[in-house]
């Protein structure tokens, strides 16, 4: 979707304040940035621009999520973003930022440049301006799959490699970066998604709570399930919690070949 | 979004769900062996190819002239070895294409034509293919 | 003050109907979407892999048609062939050569290696293949343009 290029100025239907305080975080104000903001409101034709921010005060250690704050607070009211937890534990804010998938949360935006452009992810619908309507990701999960549930202890789950076993798929915060990042899923919305087959895969590789595996294999067996995939590895890259979901649907493939199910562990390096 | 709970789903479907029940052209496990089966053996046949063409036939410079080539391609083992490289690279090449093509996100007649014009293409190059190393074979 | 139909819930929000529409869904890719594979902002490595072995892959399909067209003038008897061969041989033809070399190198090479991958026999060793194949790929194309360009020439 292209979007016109509209830069808010103090004549402007929220002009900025002259006086607009303190950078949003990260202690004293050491620079300004500009930001290029994609804006839509529903409810009139398809209006969607860029909105340019000029002069955003941040500090070293000022996140994107606390620039996008500062702007709504100090310029623009309507500006329409989501967050959580600001700890990159729940997914919530997840954004592209000059292109890349990252969370605001936690993306410091001194090194970004001095324009630095905010688009909501793709491959799923924006509900406004910055914010996507995560539906459709859920349902790329295939009907039956039953990764999302409620937690519990069971009682025959079995730890044999310790609990750092247990560091893999649990990680993943559902944060829609993935499938944003994924040029197949940009051609083709039938397909499962990397974080649908992430997690047919952890549930393969760790199995509990009754899971037949048989199943989940066939289910992955499917057009537009592992086999869509083209291997180019950008879920992997945009994950922020070391899911490493392309590296995932490779294992599957190699247990749907015939081949036994590749464990996959976290990069040692990733915090 | 990250919280621990049961699923569930709207009463009315998205495209994502939607489009699944529609009936696809895409590549299947079965595409993937081939394509895969194919290309290592390509690698294979490709190494015989070049090097049986430039390295160990003709003291410099490999195949040269007419009946040099004719020569080579008439030794049982040579054809052999052509004829498989001609399949595989035309059974490689046209999955490839398809493969490229059904990334476009075609219409469902389109992905139809697409099917259907791979196999018509690849067996128009297997046919002429075969032609024409049978009858410069035979002249040889 | 909520009401059927086109009403709305204040002043300046969208209407009842207009909150039902799906909003847009931004993608990736240079203009249009079937772009998105080749699209390099933003991307990282197994990006370029893949755009430059679909590029080569194009280009080998284009060869494959080309060199059964070369290989038609053996039907045409001696001299065509030959004359042609004579053309074959000049500077300009053998630098192309070059050129197809590194796209059979190219994707021949990151072919295996999505083959390792994509079969799980090394999943999670996508990189460290690459640039094995990258530092096979160079020798054997710099090996090959010396012989097609000086050791032919």
């Amino acid at each position: 979707m292209s979007a016109s290029e509209v830069a808010t100025t103090a004549d402007g239907p929220n002009p900025p304040e002259r006086d607009a305080g303190p950078a949003p975080a990260g202690g004293e104000v050491t620079d300004t940035r500009t930001f290029r903001v994609f804006r839509w409101k529903r409810g009139g034709a398809d209006d969607s621009h860029m909105e340019t921010y000029g002069g955003v005060p941040i500090g070293p250690r000022t996140t994107v999520l606390e620039a996008l704050r500062w702007i709504q607070l100090h310029l623009d009211r309507s500006l329409i973003l989501r967050h959580s937890c600001f700890h990159a534990s729940c997914g919530t804010c997840g954004l592209r930022v000059n292109g890349r998938e990252v969370l605001g949360c936690v993306t410091f935006a001194h090194d970004l440049g001095t324009v630095i452009t905010v688009e909501p992810i793709a491959n799923v619908p924006v509900l406004a301006d910055l914010v996507v309507d995560m539906t459709e990701f859920y349902e790329r999960y295939p009907d039956g799959w039953t990764q999302l549930r409620t937690s519990g202890f069971l009682p025959d789950a079995e730890t044999p490699g310790g609990i750092d076993g247990y560091e893999r798929y649990e990680d993943c915060i559902e944060c829609g970066l993935c499938l944003s990042a994924c040029p197949i899923a940009s051609t083709s919305e039938g397909y499962f998604g990397p974080a649908a087959l992430a997690a047919a895969q952890r549930l393969l590789e760790e199995p509990r709570g009754g899971v037949d595996a048989r199943e989940i294999l066939d289910q992955a067996d499917d057009p537009l399930g592992a086999w869509r995939c083209h291997a180019i590895f950008e879920c992997t890259e945009a994950c922020p919690s070391g899911v490493r979901p392309a590296e995932r649907i490779m294992s599957l493939r190699g247990a749907l070949v015939g081949g036994s199910l590749r464990p996959i562990h976290r990069e040692p390096s990733e915090p | 979004m990250a919280s621990l709970r049961t699923r569930t789903r709207p009463g009315t479907s998205t495209s994502a769900a939607r489009r699944r029940r529609t009936p696809r052209a895409a590549s299947t496990a079965r595409d993937w062996k081939l394509v895969t089966f194919t290309g290592v053996g390509l690698l294979g046949l490709l190494l015989v190819h070049m090097i049986g063409h430039h390295f160990v036939v003709g003291e410099v410079g490999g195949l040269r002239n007419y009946d040099q080539v004719l020569d080579y391609i008439a030794h049982p083992v040579i054809f052999t070895i052509e004829s498989f490289f001609l399949l595989f690279v035309t059974v490689h090449a046209m999955l490839g294409v398809r493969s490229v093509l059904l990334d476009l996100d075609p219409a469902p007649a389109w992905r139809r034509a697409i099917d259907v014009g791979a196999v018509v293409l690849g067996l128009g190059t297997l046919a002429y293919g075969y032609f024409l190393i049978g009858t410069l074979a035979s002249r040889a | 003050m909520r009401r059927d139909g086109e009403a709305t819930d204040g002043p300046g929000l969208p209407t009842r109907g207009a909150r039902d529409v799906r909003g847009p869904v931004l993608k990736k890719g240079v203009g249009v979407t079937p772009t998105a594979w080749v699209d390099p902002r933003g991307r990282a490595l197994g990006s370029f892999a893949f755009s430059v072995n679909r590029i080569t892959a194009l280009g080998l399909v284009f060869y494959l048609y080309l060199h059964l067209g070369v290989l038609s003038m053996l039907l045409r008897g001696e001299q065509a062939w030959n004359d042609f061969v004579r053309l074959a041989t000049t500077t300009v033809f053998l630098s192309l050569d070059v050129l197809l070399i590194f796209g059979l190198l190219y994707h021949g090479l990151n072919g295996l290696r999505v083959a390792l991958v994509g079969t799980g026999i090394a999943p999670d060793r996508q990189k460290a293949l690459w640039w094995a194949g990258g530092v096979i790929g160079t020798v054997a194309l710099a090996y090959s343009a010396f012989h097609i360009l000086v050791g032919e020439g």
